[in-house]
């Protein structure tokens, strides 16, 4: 068994343990004429600054606070015991007060990101393996720019070696669209050809007017845009992960700040 | 490029830095990026391709390998770079993008809670109150007209509206949300006490909460759930973690009701249904039911019974209104005590001797003078009544010691009418109040009964008497019923139950504390004043103003009828019983009479917890028939009440009279 997998065992185990006992503690409580929702209330504190802290870790890398896989376990695990305990203190899934309605909503909205975002990093990686081409996102806009440089050095080279402009027209009035920036996001993103198709598409349409020498350069273009498909996917899916994230992360702080305002009221109101 | 392996050698690859907050321009726009990127500031920092580095007196160019190495023409002579290139316009990057937005977020959720901070009462008093950032949700519907109230929000909440302070206070501090439900909730019983009620520790097991255990309305009813909302939900599971018998389902495991159930005391009132059924309806002939008595459409915990004068009166009323009260009458004595010439003196003439002087006033000088009857006392006299026994403090048999203290009484009575008689009666121990004892009666029907028995003669009445109340007759003067809640019949037994433990409490001597037990055990006879305890139970009841004094028991006749309240915490439905079961036919479903059952015993004594009911006791077999697992509710709070005895202060009902014209949806 792998470190990670043995990790989330671990925390499942605990998170289970945590949650059981928390349940049988409200249960206790609430036999005795107690207020359960204190207990409940202060571990979901507890584990929403816990699981914010996850954000604070990425930062600072340089500490050794233990491996990300570890953390990303643990916010995977204990987000979703974070769930299963808010319906254990609300006792609802609607609350009656406009801002209580409000912190449910972000924490819904937090808790659905979650799930969509620990699906992502399940998926994602393998998908990026199966693509064949490691690559940093942030260095998709050079690699494409270079792509297209180099794109655009063998239709010159076609052009001035032919004595055909054929090529030439057809990338400047066709393939220019498409290597001037990823195309094809979302048929990427959801594992669809349609940046391949359209490869095939174009380059079958052209080769039927050019010769056998001008076919040669066509077929370093075509090579290329593969070449550049497999990037765009990478951008798609890679920029997915990091897009989540600017819905993710706010969503949380907003839970944060409404969980502030609760304990705020419940304090100086009630307890 | 991507296929080439070693794209990553330092002299073909620029550094990679993700946390930077810009990203440059150009590559946002998918063209080739410059090497240097942007500034930290935001600024563009690929306007040169390089920085050039004075060396000595000359510039040295300092392009990076990666980016094609040192240039030809290298720098210019005042130290800049020959390569200038137009700045692009960088822009945030994703983690920057992620930090603004999520700084919105504070600014707006911040924003939103302070622009819905309210704090005026007027603030919630419409349906926008609920918007407000200190609602956690709308108050159920009985008190969502608190809001409309002065006081608003810190009617339960203290620290509401009273400045940051008081918050920071109230946030360190317990606050004290359920002190203020008592200022309108009343109960029975202590109000943090579980169930109101004190209880020994024996009746909790020994790991649950203890007798002490202190309670507070918000452990239970938790308000801001909705104006639909069961602000007092309760589980049988929370029952059973006190109490000792754990019922796990009232058909499965509760006990059985017990061989007094449904009550354990008598009620108010005697009636005898076993008899009344087998004995005395049959004699009319006609067949009756339940329902003629008890009204079903009062049905509740009980199915009241109809007044006396439609229940009772057709053939009690005679019984009431045959039993008189004796007041005073014609003494037993053997010496008279009274002095013949102040009796004339007083009295003036009989009606024997004003006939006697007119016959011979008008010629007939045959004209017998009247005889005084010499044994009148001996011959139609009796012993005094109880109460004037007790008014002279004198047994009402001993001739020798009650016959001087009834001369005086009666002289008195002839000289002042029923004045005397009142003062005697108002020293009794107690609280004997003669305005109403002897209300109605007329001072000189007093007198001239008085005078007429001193002058050993019949007292003659000028007319008869007709409707009742106080009249005299040859030897006595009485007082008739005018029918059933005669007050000063009542009055009469109010004070006479009482009156021994009062005589006693008072250290008052034999002879009355024997006087005051003489006069309540006539009244309580069976051919008593009125028969009134016929059916009006007298029992014994405690409480800190007792007649007694230290004890705090006393007697009380219990008049109206009051349902049977030794199970407090029990509640029962009748209505829809009777409407499942055919009003007036199945009755007896439940109610079993008990023939054989010592009922009217139960009433010949003050103990009201001494009894037999007329009825089999209802068995628990009855109500599993239907209240059984997949049939009907069984659940505790069926059938049993947490609290003891809650009702409202009066200051709530003050509180509803001064309530203002309300703009809310329960308050119009």
């Amino acid at each position: 068994m792998r470190a990670v997998h043995r990790a989330y065992l671990i925390f499942w185990l605990a998170a289970g343990a945590a949650f059981i006992f928390l349940v049988w503690n409200s249960w206790q409580t609430w036999l005795q004429n107690g207020e359960p929702a204190i207990v409940t209330g202060y571990t979901l504190a507890g584990l929403m600054v816990f699981l914010a802290l996850f954000n604070s870790r990425k930062k600072l890398s340089m500490i050794p606070l233990g491996r990300a896989a570890y953390w990303t376990a643990a916010h995977a695990v204990f987000g979703t015991l974070t769930l299963a305990l808010f319906f254990v203190h609300t006792g609802t899934f609607w609350p009656g007060g406009a801002y209580e309605q409000l912190l449910a909503i972000l924490f819904y909205l937090v808790s659905i990101s979650g799930i969509l975002g620990y699906w992502m990093q399940k998926v994602i990686p393998r998908r990026l393996t199966e693509n064949g081409l490691e690559i940093i996102w942030e260095r998709v806009p050079n690699e494409i720019a270079q792509i297209r440089e180099q794109a655009e050095t063998i239709v010159e080279e076609a052009a001035e070696k032919t004595a055909s402009d054929t090529l030439a027209r057809y990338y400047s009035e066709t393939l220019a669209w498409y290597f001037r920036r990823p195309r094809f996001l979302v048929s990427h993103f959801f594992g669809f050809q349609s940046g391949r198709a359209y490869i095939r598409r174009e380059t079958t349409a052209i080769a039927r007017y050019l010769d056998d020498d001008e076919r040669g350069y066509l077929k370093q273009i075509e090579d290329l845009a593969h070449i550049k498909n497999r990037i765009d996917f990478a951008y798609a899916v890679n920029g997915m992960a990091k897009i989540w994230l600017l819905f993710h992360v706010p969503l949380a702080v907003g839970v944060l700040m409404l969980m502030i305002w609760h304990i705020i009221l419940v304090h100086v109101y009630l307890l | 490029m991507i296929t080439d392996q070693d794209r990553f050698s330092y002299q073909k690859s620029t550094y990679e830095r993700p946390t930077f907050p810009y990203v440059c321009g150009r590559a946002c726009s998918f063209g080739k990026p410059c090497p240097n990127g942007p500034n930290f500031n935001g600024s563009c920092g690929g306007t040169t391709e390089c920085t050039p580095y004075r060396n000595g007196d000359r510039w040295e160019c300092r392009r990076a390998t990666s980016a094609g190495g040192p240039c030809a023409d290298g720098p210019l002579p005042d130290g800049t770079c020959c390569m200038q290139h137009p700045p692009c316009t960088p822009r945030p990057s994703l983690r920057r993008l992620r930090q603004r937005i999520s700084l919105l977020v504070v600014v707006f959720i911040v924003a939103a809670i302070l622009a819905f901070l309210q704090f005026r009462p007027e603030a919630f008093q419409t349906d926008v109150a609920q918007a407000s950032s200190l609602m956690p949700g709308p108050l159920s519907g009985a008190h969502s007209n608190f809001a409309l109230d002065e006081k608003g929000c810190t009617a339960c909440h203290e620290a509401h509206g009273k400045g940051v302070l008081a918050w920071a206070e109230a946030f360190v501090t317990s606050q004290s949300v359920g002190e203020s439900c008592t200022s309108c909730h009343a109960f029975g019983g202590p109000k943090n006490s579980p169930h109101n009620a004190t209880f020994t520790t024996a009746a909790f097991k020994a790991d649950s909460p203890s007798a002490q255990m202190q309670t507070d309305c918000v452990m239970c009813h938790t308000e801001h759930k909705g104006e639909d909302a069961n602000i007092a939900p309760m589980k049988d599971a929370q029952c059973n973690s006190c109490h000792q018998a754990t019922i796990s389902g009232f058909s499965k495991d509760h006990p059985d009701f017990g061989d007094r159930y449904p009550h354990a005391s008598r009620g108010a009132i005697q009636f005898n249904h076993v008899k009344h059924f087998n004995e005395h309806f049959p004699k009319e002939n006609v067949t009756r039911t339940c329902v003629e008595c008890h009204d079903t459409k009062r049905a509740g915990l009980t199915v009241p019974a109809g007044s006396f004068e439609q229940n009772c009166a057709s053939c009690h009323t005679d019984g009431i209104v045959d039993r008189p009260f004796y007041l005073i009458g014609v003494p037993f004595m053997e010496e008279d005590p009274f002095d013949a010439e102040a009796v004339a003196e007083v009295c003036g003439l009989t009606p024997d001797q004003i006939e006697y002087l007119q016959a011979r006033a008008d010629g007939d000088k045959d004209a017998e003078a009247p005889e005084p009857y010499e044994f009148f006392y001996e011959d139609e006299g009796d012993n005094i009544t109880a109460i004037l026994a007790l008014a002279l403090g004198v047994p009402n048999d001993d001739l020798d010691a009650y016959t001087t203290p009834v001369g005086e009484l009666y002289m008195e009575i002839a000289e002042g009418g029923a004045t005397p008689l009142v003062d005697r009666i108002e020293a009794l121990p107690g609280e004997p109040r003669a305005a109403e004892l002897l209300r109605g009666l007329d001072g000189e029907l007093l007198r001239r009964a008085a005078c007429a028995w001193m002058q050993k003669t019949y007292y003659e009445a000028p007319s008869e008497s007709a409707g009742g109340g106080w009249t005299a007759s040859d030897l006595t003067v009485t007082y008739v019923p005018t029918g059933h809640a005669d007050p000063v019949a009542r009055a009469w037994f109010n004070y006479a139950v009482n009156a021994p433990l009062a005589a006693e409490a008072a250290g008052a001597g034999e002879d009355v504390v024997a006087g005051a037990e003489a006069l309540r055990d006539a009244l309580l006879a069976d051919s008593g004043f009125g028969n009134c305890t016929k059916c009006h139970a007298v029992t014994e009841v405690t409480d800190s103003e007792g007649a007694s004094g230290d004890s705090g028991k006393r007697l009380v006749v219990e008049w109206g009828f009051q349902p049977v309240d030794d199970r407090p915490y029990m509640k029962y439905d009748h209505g829809p019983h009777i409407n499942l079961l055919g009003p007036g036919t199945l009755c007896t479903t439940c109610h079993k009479p008990n023939p054989n059952a010592e009922y009217a015993a139960s009433f010949t004594h003050f103990d009201a917890n001494d009894y037999q009911a007329g009825f089999q006791p209802v068995a628990k077999q009855t109500c599993t028939e239907c209240h059984t697992r997949a049939k009907v509710r069984q659940d505790c709070l069926l059938c049993h009440e947490y609290h003891l005895e809650p009702k409202f202060n009066e200051s709530m009902m003050g509180a509803q009279v001064h309530q203002p014209e309300s703009t809310g949806k329960d308050g119009g």
